[in-house]
Parts: C-alpha cells; sequence; structure tokens
C-alpha cells in the first residue's frame, strides 16, 4: 500500500499525505491523459503486472488502483 | 572531466514514455551524465528538424519507426494494407528524414518495429502475410542505410525474438496509449542503447587497451598454474580465445594492442611463455602496462608515449570497479566492460566486429610502423633544439586533388574529415555523399607527409568552394594531431592558395568554428594576415576570414613540397 502511495506521489508529483481514495483526475490539476498513462505504466511497472484493456478503463482514482491491486494479490 | 553532456534523443512514431523514463532512471543509476528527451507522437521528422545542426555536446539519437503508427495507417488496423502504400509511405519518410539529418552533428540510430504489431494483413500479389508485405519495406531500409554513412540501423526486432513476442508487446497499453512496448522489452532496449552509447565513433579506435585476468583468459596469473589458466576451444576457454582471436584480426588490420593489467610483470611474460597455443603472443602488445598502479594512470601514458587521443582509445575489461574508475578519471576514454556473463560475451564481441568492419585505409594498416617512426622521432626532438629539429627532419609533403569516390585516397580522406578534432578549422563531419558532392561542386585536397624517419600518410584535408570567379571560400582545413608541430599544416595551406587551381580568384575567405577541441586553429588564418569580418551566422559561432591574395603574408619553410 506505501508502495503505491509513493508511486502516485512521485508521478503526481504532489507529498504521499495528499494521496487517499479519493485522489481522482477531478481533485488533481495534473492528473491529465498523459499522467494516466503514466501511472498506468509505472504500477505495472512496480508490481510487475500487465493489465487487461477492461482493467485500465476502470482506472477512475488511487481507490480503483488499490482495489485492482487487492485483486491482483499483488498489495505489500 | 569537462562538464560536456551527452544528450540522448529518443523518437519514436508511438507513445514511448516508458522507454524515456526507463533510460533516464537507468542512466541515473549508472552515474552516467545524459540528457534525455523525447519528441511528440508522430513527430520524429519535426523534431530532427529543429535541432540546432551544431552542438557542443555528443548527441545520439535513436529512431524507432512502426508502420501501423503513421496516422494514414492507425485507423486501418486489422484490415488490409497494399503492400505498395507501406512501401510508399516508408520512401517519403526516410526521404524526409535524409533531409532533415543533413549536416546534423549526431550520431544516427534508426529502428524499425514490424514484430510488434498487428499490420499484418498487408496485401501484394496474393501473399497475405506480414512477413511477405515488410520485407519490400525491410529493403527500403537497407538501401537507404546503405547509402547513408552517418546512419546506422539498429536491429531491435531481434530483441523482441529474444523475448518472444507475447512478453514484448503491451497490447493494452498499445489500444489505450499506442504505447506497445512492454517493460521487459523497454529493460532489453535500454541496455542495448546503454550499449550502442558506449561504443562511440567506433572506427576512430586506434588503440585496444586490455585488461588481461578475466578478459584474455578465464583465471588469475598470480594465483592459478599456467595450466589451470582457461583458454582453448572448450567451454568457457573458447569464449577467451575468441576474444583473443578478435584482438589478433584488430591487430592484422591496424589497430595498436595494449596490455593493461594489475599483475607483476615478469609473471605476465613468463605466462604468455608458457602458453604458445594461445592466439595472443607477447610480441602482439606494442606497449605493455604491468604493475599496480591504476589503471587510468597506465592509460595516459599510453596515449602520451604514442601521441594518440583517449578519445582514440577503446579500453576493454571484464570488471565494473576498474571500468568505472577509468570512466571517471578519463573523459575521453572509450570503454567496453564484458559481461560478466560469458556466453554473453560472443555477442558483444561480434557487435564489435560488425560496428567495426568499415573500410581500412593505408595508414590503418601501417600504424603500428608509423607509431616506432613516431617513438624514434620523438627521441630525434627531445635531442634536438626546435629548428635543429625541423631542419633535419627532411620533411617532403605531396599535395594532391580528390578526384572522386574511386580516388584510392577517397576512404582515408573521409575518415580524416570525420575522426580529426584538435586541427579542424570547422569539425564539420561528412556523410560519403556530402564528400562527393564537395567533390564536384568545388575542390578537395590532401596533404601526404614523410620525413627522414618514415611516412605519416595521409594527414591533411582542405575543402574548398568556388563562391564566384573572384573568390574561393575554404569551407574547412583540418590535419590529424600526429603531424602537428612540423609547420606542415601551415605548408599545405599556403600550397593550395598560392596554387593554379586558385590562381583566378584573388580573395580568398576562410571559414572557422570555435568548438571544445580546435583551440589550436585560432589564430591560424590571423597569422597568415586574414582579418575577421562578421558577416556569418552568429548563432552558429562562425568566423568567417577574408583577405585579398596579395595581402597574405607567405612563409618561408623548409620542406620539400610536390604536387600530383
Amino acid at each position: 500500500m506505501e508502495k503505491l502511495v509513493k508511486m502516485f506521489a512521485r508521478v503526481l508529483e504532489v507529498s504521499p499525505e495528499e494521496i487517499n481514495d479519493l485522489t481522482s483526475p477531478e481533485n488533481v490539476d495534473v492528473w491529465d491523459s498523459l499522467k494516466f498513462m503514466q501511472l498506468v505504466t509505472e504500477f505495472e511497472a512496480e508490481f510487475a503486472l500487465t493489465l487487461e484493456v477492461e482493467n485500465i478503463l476502470k482506472l477512475k482514482s488511487f481507490a480503483d488502483f488499490k482495489r485492482l491491486l487487492s485483486e491482483k494479490n499483488a498489495l505489500d | 572531466m569537462t562538464d560536456s553532456q551527452t544528450e540522448i534523443f529518443i523518437y519514436t512514431n508511438f507513445t514511448s514514455q516508458n522507454l524515456t523514463t526507463e533510460f533516464a532512471n537507468e542512466a541515473q543509476k549508472r552515474k552516467l551524465n545524459y540528457k534525455v528527451s523525447s519528441c511528440n507522437f508522430n513527430q520524429i521528422i519535426q523534431a530532427i528538424s529543429s535541432l540546432p545542426k551544431k552542438t557542443q555536446n555528443r548527441r545520439v539519437i535513436f529512431i524507432i519507426t512502426r508502420a501501423e503508427s503513421f496516422d494514414e495507417f492507425y485507423n486501418f488496423r486489422n484490415s488490409i494494407i497494399e503492400t505498395d502504400k507501406l512501401h510508399s509511405r516508408y520512401s517519403d519518410f526516410l526521404e524526409m528524414l535524409k533531409i532533415a539529418v543533413n549536416n546534423l552533428e549526431a550520431e544516427i540510430h534508426l529502428s524499425n518495429l514490424f514484430e510488434l504489431g498487428s499490420i499484418i494483413k498487408a496485401r501484394s500479389n496474393n501473399h497475405y502475410s506480414k512477413f511477405d508485405s515488410t520485407r519490400p519495406v525491410d529493403q527500403i531500409f537497407s538501401t537507404f542505410i546503405s547509402n547513408h554513412s552517418a546512419i546506422a540501423y539498429l536491429d531491435i526486432e531481434s530483441s523482441i525474438r529474444e523475448l518472444g513476442l507475447e512478453k514484448s508487446w503491451n497490447k493494452s497499453q498499445d489500444y489505450l496509449f499506442r504505447q506497445p512496448l512492454s517493460l521487459e522489452l523497454t529493460k532489453l532496449l535500454v541496455y542495448r542503447f546503454l550499449s550502442v552509447i558506449e561504443i562511440k565513433d567506433f572506427t576512430g579506435i586506434k588503440i585496444i587497451a586490455t585488461d588481461a585476468d578475466g578478459t584474455l583468459w578465464k583465471g588469475v596469473i598470480g594465483e592459478n598454474d599456467a595450466s589451470e589458466i582457461e583458454v582453448g576451444h572448450d567451454y568457457p576457454g573458447r569464449i577467451y580465445f575468441n576474444y583473443q582471436m578478435f584482438l589478433k584480426d584488430k591487430k592484422e588490420n591496424g589497430v595498436i594492442l595494449t596490455l593493461v593489467t594489475k599483475n607483476n610483470q615478469e609473471d605476465v611474460i613468463a605466462f604468455f611463455l608458457s602458453r604458445p597455443d594461445m592466439p595472443l603472443k607477447l610480441e602482439d602488445f606494442t606497449i605493455i602496462k604491468a604493475g599496480w598502479e591504476s589503471k587510468a594512470k597506465s592509460i595516459l601514458e599510453i596515449s602520451n608515449e604514442t601521441n594518440i587521443p583517449l578519445d582514440s582509445i577503446l579500453f576493454i575489461d571484464d570488471s565494473e570497479i576498474e571500468i568505472d574508475f577509468v570512466r571517471q578519471s578519463i573523459d575521453d576514454i572509450q570503454i567496453l566492460l564484458l559481461d560478466k556473463r560469458e556466453e554473453n560475451r560472443e555477442l558483444q564481441i561480434a557487435e564489435l566486429s560488425y560496428k567495426w568492419s568499415g573500410g581500412t585505409t593505408f595508414e590503418d594498416l601501417n600504424r603500428t610502423d608509423m607509431l616506432k617512426a613516431n617513438l624514434r622521432r620523438k627521441e630525434f626532438m627531445e635531442n634536438s633544439d626546435p629548428t635543429e629539429f625541423l631542419n633535419n627532419l627532411n620533411l617532403e609533403i605531396t599535395i594532391g586533388r580528390i578526384t572522386g569516390r574511386t580516388d584510392s585516397r577517397y576512404e582515408r580522406t573521409l575518415q580524416l574529415i570525420n575522426k580529426t578534432n584538435q586541427f579542424n578549422m570547422t569539425a564539420e563531419r561528412f556523410s560519403s555523399e556530402g564528400l562527393v558532392v564537395a567533390i564536384e561542386e568545388g575542390a578537395v585536397f590532401y596533404a601526404e607527409l614523410s620525413d627522414r624517419f618514415g611516412e605519416y600518410g595521409l594527414v591533411g584535408v582542405a575543402i574548398v568552394q568556388f563562391e564566384d570567379f573572384a573568390t574561393a571560400v575554404i569551407q574547412n582545413l583540418l590535419f590529424s594531431c600526429r603531424a602537428l608541430g612540423r609547420n606542415a599544416e601551415g605548408i599545405f595551406f599556403q600550397e593550395i592558395v598560392k596554387s593554379s587551381h586558385l590562381s583566378e580568384r584573388d580573395k580568398i575567405k576562410a571559414l572557422r568554428y570555435q568548438t571544445t577541441k580546435n583551440d589550436q586553429t585560432k589564430d591560424f588564418y590571423s597569422n597568415f594576415g586574414f582579418q575577421l569580418i562578421n558577416e556569418s551566422k552568429p548563432l552558429e559561432k562562425a568566423e568567417l576570414y577574408h583577405s585579398a591574395k596579395n595581402d597574405i603574408s607567405f612563409k618561408e619553410y623548409s620542406a620539400k613540397v610536390f604536387w600530383k
């Protein structure tokens, strides 16, 4: 979980404290399509996953990334 | 160490954010001072065109194209594309690339990704497979590369085959973001790119400084018996045997071999004598530096003793620590870290041989003799005063004009233009095509030198263009650093200016660019009475000198000059 928070903070260039379940493009200015791609790329790299298109399309917020991780049993 | 940076451009016509990020991370991990940039989607040509032609830094550009990322094909995924259209799109792209890279100071590596994609239903003459439809495009690439010596083809599809398509292609990200490279493939490509970057200006290598233990043979000669040291026909000795064969071949093609090893000198000599079955013999090494000093110090001594600049020396070692230390100590050195996994070294050596397969010139083949002559010359110089040295050198200069690509001196001329740094007025590099144009539209002169100690070979080049009936422009003048200090460059210059080739022109202009390495050319033209005029491209730091022929202050020299 901590790894995921750190990754989000790094990509979105904010402090880890600012990351929570509600973190999404709605409330983070820099979260544009490019950042989203970067989040997915780093997410796959960090947790050694290859996501399917349908999974990626469901990722709308930090909570979604977290849920996907638990589904894939890759949470630390 | 200088502050110069290596600029890396990774330009793809698909999204490759992951490749750029991974490259930057890996470079940082290896403490490499690289600045990495990418381009916007499908903007390769625009990005290259907007780069300044000249740079103080080393610049390496990796270009990767992918058929289905070209706009006109993107919406046709999984539909039938005529092979002719594919062919024509790539021809257009390469034609534009040719224009964009013209006179650009950069090392360019071009790759294509056919394996990784679904544009597989292209149709031609009843063939419906990817292989049949992409083969004509492979041919366009192949022809393009063979006509452009400044561009190298980097076969990254072999990496995909090595990894397997399933592991190479991130289909989800490809569909969603047009980013097709998987993490595994990205890492592999970064490794390939870094290997390519480490080996720079390969054709300019004049000396190989090789380590011994773990590099020339498996084992440590101070610790193992000679019989336990492995070099031979079985694994793993075969790996080392092949490496020695590679060095032997390089020596026969004019590269000077030197040994840099942390061992006692007598142990090294004894070992070589005890193993006559090895391809390399003691006498194959021109210089042996065995001892406990740092390898960086030994390499600096080799450069001093041979008068060969550090950027023409390739240091090969199997120890990461030694490689790192040499890299940190000597800015310009070229290095190769042999893979820890011995089975990978065959591929490393194969890649080395492949990159080194350019033409060899008289100067390359006779380098060992020339070096011996130079060592005798150096001794003579140290025992004479400067004037006496020049007067007694019996210098002879032969000057002539290169007639075209078939001229026997053409290859050497091209080689000298592209590797001379110190006495080079503009450091402008030429492709083979560019040189032919210079010969046809103007005049390209060469200078060959000899003295009482032997031949220097072809050491000077001047490129002259005729602006009009009254004015000749010396576009570039360059001289090999090993022939400097004898005023031969001055004799060459004034002989050309006085010659009948320029006789109708009574105004001479000469061009010079300041680079990080050509300080010694600074006052050359002013010393002949040329005036600096400030009418040329200020952004490119060009200096344009100018003189009426009658105002040039010609000098007296003690050398025989022959025109061919």
